[in-house]
C-alpha cells in the first residue's frame, strides 16, 4: 500500500510524455476520447492508471478535478507535479521514445500517468472529466466516476493466533504420550525386576 | 544379623520403590500439564477459528435511528491514538488510503501493532462511519485488534485526534461477517451520527486463504 501511496505525489494534473502521437489516432479507438483509465471508478485515494493513444510523440498533460496528485510515466523516470489541478501541457518533453516504438505504433493505449483521487470535495456517483493532450495539443478525454467509498472485507490477519492454536494440538499430544510412555516403561521395568528377584529367591 | 547380600537386596528394593514413585509422579505431572480447556474449545470452534464473544452482537443497536435531530459532530481531524479501556489497549493510529482493490487500508505486515484509519472517509467525530482497521494477529501472535471480538456493548472507545481533541464512542455491537458476503452498506454506508467501525479479521484461518471473515465493532459517538 505504501508503494502505491508513493506513486503519486503531484497535485491535480499529470504530465504525459508519449513517444509517438498521431492526430489521426488521437481520438483513437478508446471510445472515450482517447484516454483510458483503470480503474475508471473508485473512492478517495484510489490510484488510477491513465493510458492514452498518441502517435506523434512528445508530451501532454491530463487534468481532472477528481485528481489530487499524479505522476507521469515516461518509461525512464517519473515527472511529478505538485502545483494544482490543471496544467496546460507544455512541459517535460524529455525527447525520449517513451511510447512510440514503431513496432508498437498501433492502436494500443500506453500508460503515461498515474493519478490519485481527491480525498475530499468530490460527489459520490458523479463522473469527472479527465483531459489529456498529445504533443501537438490534440485533446484527449476520458471520464472517472467517483464512487465515494471503500468496499469489501479487510485482509487484517496474518495467522499467528490460528497457527498457535494448531501447534497446540501436537504439543499436548506429545506431553500425553511422554507421560504414558514413562508410566508404561516404569511399570514394565518394575515387573521384570520383580520376576527376576522372585526367580532368584526360589533358586 | 543381616548378610551383605541381604543389605544389597534391601537397598535395591528401596531404589526400585523410589524409581517407581518418581516415574508415577513425573507421569502425573506431565498429564496435569496437558491443558484440557483448548481441547474443549476446539470441539466448539474448530482449530484456528476466531469468533466474536458471546453476547456482544446487538444488530438492533446499530440499526436504531439516532434520537437527536442534529447529532453532535466534530470538525475533521485525523486520529492519532485509539484507547480501549475494556481491553486495556492503547494503539497508535495512522491515516492511509484504500487498498488498490478498493478495500479499506490495512497496516503492513510488520506494522501490526498499529491501526490504519481510512483517510478517504470521515475522521472520528465527523458525521458518518470512521473506519479503523487493525490486524487480528501477526505471524508471531496477537496484534493491535486481537481482542476486538470481545468488546462488550457500551464499552468505551476513546480516540485522540491531531487537533488535540478527544472523542469518545460507545460500542453498540460487535458482529462477524463472512468475507465473501460482506455487508458493505451496513459497515461503510452513511450514518446520521458520528460513528466508528473497528475492523479486523476473524473466522477460520487457513495457510492458503488466510481468515475467511471480518469482525466489525460498531460504535457511536458519546461526547
Amino acid at each position: 500500500m505504501q508503494k502505491m501511496r508513493s506513486l503519486a505525489t503531484a497535485a491535480a494534473s499529470a504530465v504525459i510524455v508519449v513517444g509517438m502521437a498521431a492526430p489521426a489516432f488521437a481520438g483513437g479507438d478508446s471510445g472515450h476520447g482517447g484516454l483510458k483509465l483503470h480503474p475508471s471508478s473508485g473512492g478517495p485515494g484510489t490510484v488510477v492508471e491513465v493510458k492514452a493513444l498518441c502517435r506523434d510523440g512528445g508530451h501532454g498533460t491530463v487534468a481532472s478535478d477528481a485528481f489530487e496528485t499524479s505522476q507521469a510515466q515516461t518509461g525512464r523516470h517519473h515527472d511529478r507535479h505538485h502545483d494544482g489541478r490543471h496544467h496546460d501541457g507544455r512541459h517535460h518533453d524529455d525527447g525520449k521514445n517513451t511510447g512510440g516504438d514503431p513496432r508498437h505504433d498501433d492502436r494500443h493505449h500506453r500508460v503515461f500517468a498515474t493519478a490519485k483521487v481527491m480525498h475530499e470535495g468530490l460527489t459520490p456517483g458523479k463522473k469527472y472529466e479527465v483531459t489529456g493532450y498529445c504533443k501537438n495539443h490534440e485533446r484527449l478525454t476520458g471520464t472517472f466516476t467517483f464512487t465515494g467509498g471503500v468496499g469489501g472485507a479487510a485482509d487484517a490477519g496474518l495467522g499467528g493466533l490460528a497457527a498457535g492454536t494448531e501447534s497446540a494440538v501436537p504439543s499436548t499430544t506429545t506431553a500425553a504420550a511422554v507421560a504414558g510412555g514413562l508410566a508404561v516403561t516404569g511399570a514394565a521395568g518394575y515387573f521384570l525386576i520383580w520376576r527376576r528377584r522372585a526367580g532368584g529367591d526360589q533358586a | 544379623m543381616t548378610t551383605r547380600q541381604q543389605r544389597v537386596a534391601a537397598r535395591g528394593r528401596r531404589l526400585e520403590t523410589v524409581a517407581a514413585a518418581v516415574t508415577v509422579l513425573v507421569a502425573g505431572a506431565l498429564c496435569a500439564a496437558v491443558p484440557a480447556e483448548p481441547v474443549a474449545e476446539r470441539d466448539d470452534r474448530g482449530a484456528g477459528l476466531t469468533m466474536v464473544a458471546e453476547g456482544v452482537s446487538r444488530p438492533d443497536a446499530v440499526d436504531t435511528e439516532p434520537p437527536e435531530a442534529e447529532p453532535f459532530v466534530m470538525p475533521r481531524s485525523a486520529p492519532t491514538r485509539l484507547s480501549l479501556p475494556q481491553l486495556d489497549a492503547d494503539i497508535e493510529v495512522f491515516g492511509a488510503d484504500a487498498e488498490p482493490d478498493g478495500t479499506p487500508p490495512v497496516p503492513e505486515k510488520d506494522d501490526a501493532d498499529r491501526a490504519a484509519w481510512w483517510r478517504g472517509g470521515p475522521s472520528p467525530g465527523q458525521q458518518g462511519p470512521a473506519l479503523l482497521v487493525g490486524h487480528l494477529d501477526s505471524v508471531k501472535g496477537p496484534a493491535a485488534f486481537a481482542r476486538i471480538g470481545s468488546l462488550k456493548p457500551g464499552a468505551e472507545v476513546v480516540v485522540e485526534r491531531e487537533d488535540g481533541s478527544t472523542v469518545t464512542f460507545a460500542v453498540d455491537s460487535v458482529e462477524q461477517y463472512a468475507k465473501d458476503d460482506f455487508p458493505n452498506a451496513r459497515v461503510y454506508g452513511p450514518t446520521k451520527t458520528a460513528q466508528l467501525r473497528l475492523i479486523t479479521c476473524g473466522g477460520t484461518w487457513t495457510k492458503k486463504d488466510g481468515y475467511d471473515a471480518n469482525i466489525v465493532a460498531f460504535a457511536t459517538i458519546r461526547s
